[in-house]
């Protein structure tokens, strides 16, 4: 316990501003000193209570109308918003923020006097700010944003509440658009009068804008409950025949078998989800008690797969300071799901092979075993078999693994899954933006039509049709996916997925659609766009026009009579409506 | 030093602020440590809050205790109490509650100390869930006098909801109580009803008083209007009675909504009732003073039917304190005494 203690003439007895003043570092609403009377000068000795280390700070805006019930003692019996925050009695604020207009500051210091009445305990800073116009969008939003950006938020130490009650409606909105961007750190204070009586303090609801707090929100967003092969799908009501057979074989292993599994198939396939569905059923049909622990191999090549997967003990080599638990007795009664199972070591998968098999294990530096429990799901996009002949896998390992071994085709392979896929991405899409995500019809035609096409390889299968949906969500506005969104995302993908020999050179690093809109882009031939990027990569490094009209056209600019390297450089750019200067510009950003 | 720790459930009984109150009062009293569960936990808002912190906090104050648990909502708190100091002391509890309660959680503690202590409080004293601060000086000051204590009480300015900010100091030396018999409360010497003002139209207090006039049946009683200093708004309408062996006092606050007539009528009704029977204390004194009767180390008083505030502390103070508190019926009276 801080017990400070100040010297106090005697006069100052008994003064509450000196109490008040010394608050500042009392801990909550109620103040105590304790005076002594030594060598006939008073002390005062603040007790400060320790009751929880986060203070609390009320930010809110003077309520010019609301707040303002007049000097007399008849104040008293209506609801002032502001001060009856600090008449809660099941609230204690340390400090408030009160922002108010240069006009209202004599209201704004009756406020203050009035709170440290009823809330000896809290402190209020008053903050001068400038609204020409409180019904101004424009205008509050960047008077609010300048106030959020400069205040010293401490977050470790405060806990904050934005009181929206008090201010113009404009106001209440801006708040609420800060508080949501995450400009202000804050829960939400909203006051009320109390209903059916005049009565100053009301009531107070603090909303916390985290709608994954609210069990029954939160259970409209959830899943209808998925039973097996739908759970194992996340819902999704995939058509691909191949897939579907796959899946209700998958359900039946896991919820009868607790031998490892293998999974193949490409990269972006959905081998790790498929692994943490397996997990989650498992779970949900309490088979499984302990963790999903997920690793990549290729993650942890080298000198620390060791440890990384079996632990060590405290000095097991040079650097090792203290014990380390690996991944396998993490995952003790739980699900082991080891990605790119082709990447171990051979001393690894040896190691692994006698922990699956005694379901126990040494830790580097260790002479005892340790025990672990734990179901395998191995995935790979390698042919293990090839690699077990190449010596690069160990057979009895793979043939430990291969007792369950299920192959998921690409996206590619499962074109009627696409559309099922980008409804159950926009979903969760929705999800994670917190606002609907749509998508219009003429949008939604054409993202598909290009996404069945044989254009479309979807090389990174699941993964690119996730990336896709999450590039148009965000750059949409509004949440409303546009045809011409569509476009410039089919042009991003298609740009992905070209061969990768067509950018070898040094315009490997240009990007065309830094120079071209990407509508224009599109209608544009591949041989003029690779035309283009030499174009662009020549001007960029050439000093003038006519150096750059130079180089390029060094063959036939000797068979001319007279040459004028410039003039045809400048009008081959300008079919593309670009000039030299643009293009050595950008350079220079 | 405290050598065992008592269990309390807080939500025993009446299950609300006064169990913590009369335990934090007995744990100083007696040097015990105590641990309280459950506080107030089928209130609608349950543990602690802002008044209960704010007693909490004054008597961890003058004993320098061991405290924890004492957070807004807690319904689990430690107090292990150290020695009493006397001293001066200001409680400012703003409107979290009432400043009467704080008094009557570290008065006896204090009056128990080895010096004279000076304590000012500022907050409110005219709260409508807590006993007014003038019930406290009319009724319960004479009768913790007629057991000995040596305490004043000086208002400066009343603190009516929800304001608060009023200033009174309790000056307490002390000295040790002894045991009091008012079973028999005389006959009445004198019967005085006041009407306080404090901010509000002259109307309401003469409104009050001729309702009240033609309610009461008692002849020689005399009436007064009074224009206490207050920061906001409040009415209070009072009837002391002193009978030859207590004084007693019943208040009613006003408030808004509620007429003039009707609050003199409430009070008329109490008045009677109790004029009706034959008990000394009033329902409220009956509760409050079982605590000074332990500290005197025992007493007996007549009241009517315990309230299940004062059943509440009965059971709490016998658990605490080894004492027993017999009740028996003498006509349609009952007698407490504690032994």
């Amino acid at each position: 316990m801080n017990v400070p203690s100040c010297s106090e003439s005697p006069a100052e007895k008994f003064n509450p501003l000196f109490l008040k003043k010394s608050h500042a570092h009392s801990r909550k609403n109620v103040g105590i000193a304790k005076e002594e009377q030594l060598d006939n000068n008073y002390r005062i000795r603040i007790i400060f209570i320790e009751i929880d280390n986060m203070k609390t700070v009320v930010i809110g805006l003077l309520g010019s109308v609301m707040d303002n019930k007049g000097k007399g003692v008849k104040r008293w019996d209506a609801w002032r918003p502001t001060v009856g925050i600090f008449m809660q009695e099941d609230l204690i604020v340390d400090r408030l923020e009160l922002l108010h207009d240069r006009r209202d500051e004599r209201l704004a210091n009756n406020i203050g006097a009035d709170i440290e009445t009823v809330s000896p305990g809290s402190e209020v800073k008053l903050t001068e700010i400038n609204f020409t116009d409180a019904w101004d969008f424009e205008h509050v939003y960047s008077t609010l944003l300048d106030f959020a950006e400069n205040y010293p938020f401490k977050p470790q130490e405060e806990r904050y509440l934005l009181h929206i009650t008090t201010g113009s409606h404009v106001a209440q909105i801006c708040w609420f658009l800060l508080c949501e961007a995450n400009y202000i750190p804050a829960q939400i204070l909203q006051t009320s009068p109390t209903r059916g009586e005049r009565c100053a303090a009301g009531n107070h609801q603090i909303i916390d804008l985290d709608l994954s707090k609210y069990d029954l929100i939160n259970s409209r967003f959830r899943n209808q409950h998925l039973e097996g092969t739908e759970f194992l799908k996340s819902g999704i009501a995939t058509r691909n025949r191949a897939f579907n057979e796959l899946i209700q074989q998958v359900e039946k292993v896991a919820i009868r078998s607790t031998a490892p599994i293998l999974i193949t198939g490409p990269t972006g396939a959905g081998k790790s989800q498929l692994a943490k569905r397996i997990y989650e059923l498992k779970r949900k049909r309490s088979l499984i008690e302990g963790e999903f622990v997920a690793v990549n191999c290729a993650t942890i090549r080298g000198d620390g797969a060791m440890s990384a997967l079996f632990g060590h003990t405290r000095g097991a080599f040079t650097g090792a300071q203290h014990a380390r638990q690996g991944l396998l007795s993490k995952a003790n009664r739980g699900l082991l799901f080891l990605d790119e199972i082709g990447e171990l070591g051979l001393d690894e998968q040896a190691m692994l092979l006698h922990a699956i098999e005694e379901k126990q294990f040494y830790p580097v530096g260790s002479d005892t075993p340790q025990a672990s429990d734990f179901q395998l799901i191995a995935g790979t996009n390698r042919d293990l078999h090839t690699q077990v002949q190449r010596g690069e896998f160990r057979e009895d390992l793979l043939t430990r693994i291969n007792l369950w071994s299920y192959r998921l085709p690409g996206l590619k392979d499962r074109r009627e899954d696409i559309e099922p896929n980008l409804d159950y991405e926009l979903q969760q899409a929705e999800i994670q933006h917190g606002h609907k995500v749509s998508l219009n019809k003429a949008a939604r035609q054409r993202f598909l039509d290009f996404a069945l096409s044989p254009e479309a390889t979807w090389r990174g299968n699941f993964r690119d049709l996730n990336a896709a949906i999450q590039r148009m969500s965000t750059l949409a506005d509004g949440g409303r996916i546009t045809e011409q969104n569509v476009n410039d995302e089919i042009g991003r993908l298609k740009r992905h997925w070209q061969p990768r020999s067509q950018t070898h050179g040094p315009e490997a690093n240009i990007d065309l659609a830094d120079y071209i809109p990407e509508a224009e882009l599109q209608e544009i031939d591949l041989l003029d766009q690779w035309q283009l990027l030499k174009i662009i990569d020549v001007c960029s490094q050439c000093r003038s026009l006519s150096d750059a009209g130079r180089l390029l056209f060094n063959r036939s600019r000797t068979r001319k009579r007279s040459t004028n390297d410039s003039h045809r450089l400048r009008q081959m750019l300008a079919k593309f409506n670009l000039s030299f200067e643009e293009l050595t510009d950008r350079k220079s950003v | 030093m405290p050598i065992r720790t008592i269990e309390i459930d807080g939500s025993e009984g009446e299950g609300g602020g006064q169990i913590l109150r009369t335990s934090l009062t007995l744990a100083m009293l007696y040097g015990l440590s105590i641990s309280l569960t459950n506080i107030r936990r089928n209130r609608s808002k349950p543990g602690l809050m802002r008044q209960h912190l704010a007693c909490v906090n004054a008597a961890q104050a003058i004993c320098n205790a061991e405290v924890s648990g004492a957070e807004l909502g807690s319904q689990a708190l430690r107090f292990e109490p150290g020695a009493v100091a006397a001293g001066n002391y200001h409680f400012d509890v703003g409107s979290a509650g009432s400043t009467t309660l704080v008094f009557q959680t570290v008065f006896l503690p204090l009056l128990n100390a080895s010096g004279a202590s000076k304590v000012r409080f500022t907050g409110g004293t005219h709260n409508p869930m807590a006993p007014p601060l003038t019930f406290l000086t009319a009724a319960f000051l004479p009768l913790l006098k007629a057991m000995g204590a040596k305490l004043e009480i000086d208002i400066e300015r009343w603190g009516y909801f929800p304001a608060g900010g009023g200033q009174w100091v309790a000056s307490l030396s002390p000295g040790p109580l002894h045991p009091i018999q008012i079973t028999d409360r005389g006959e009445l010497v004198h019967s005085r009803v006041t009407a306080y003002l404090s901010n509000i139209r002259h109307e309401v207090a003469e409104r009050e008083i001729h309702s009240y006039r033609k309610m009461c049946r008692l002849a020689d009683t005399t009436y007064d209007i009074r224009y206490p200093k207050a920061t906001c708004p409040g009415n209070l309408l009072s009837h002391e009675l002193q009978f030859r062996n207590v004084q007693l006092c019943f208040a009613e606050l006003g408030k808004h909504r509620l007429r003039a007539e009707r609050v003199a009528e409430n009070l008329a009704h109490r008045v009677s009732r109790h004029l009706d029977g034959d008990a000394a204390l009033c329902e409220h004194l009956a509760d409050q003073i079982m605590l000074p009767m332990v500290a005197a180390g025992g007493g007996s008083f007549s009241c009517g039917p315990l309230s299940s505030h004062a059943q509440t502390n009965s059971a709490l103070i016998e658990r605490l304190t080894g004492h027993r508190i017999a009740r028996e019926m003498q006509g349609n009276k009952q007698v407490l005494t504690l032994g």
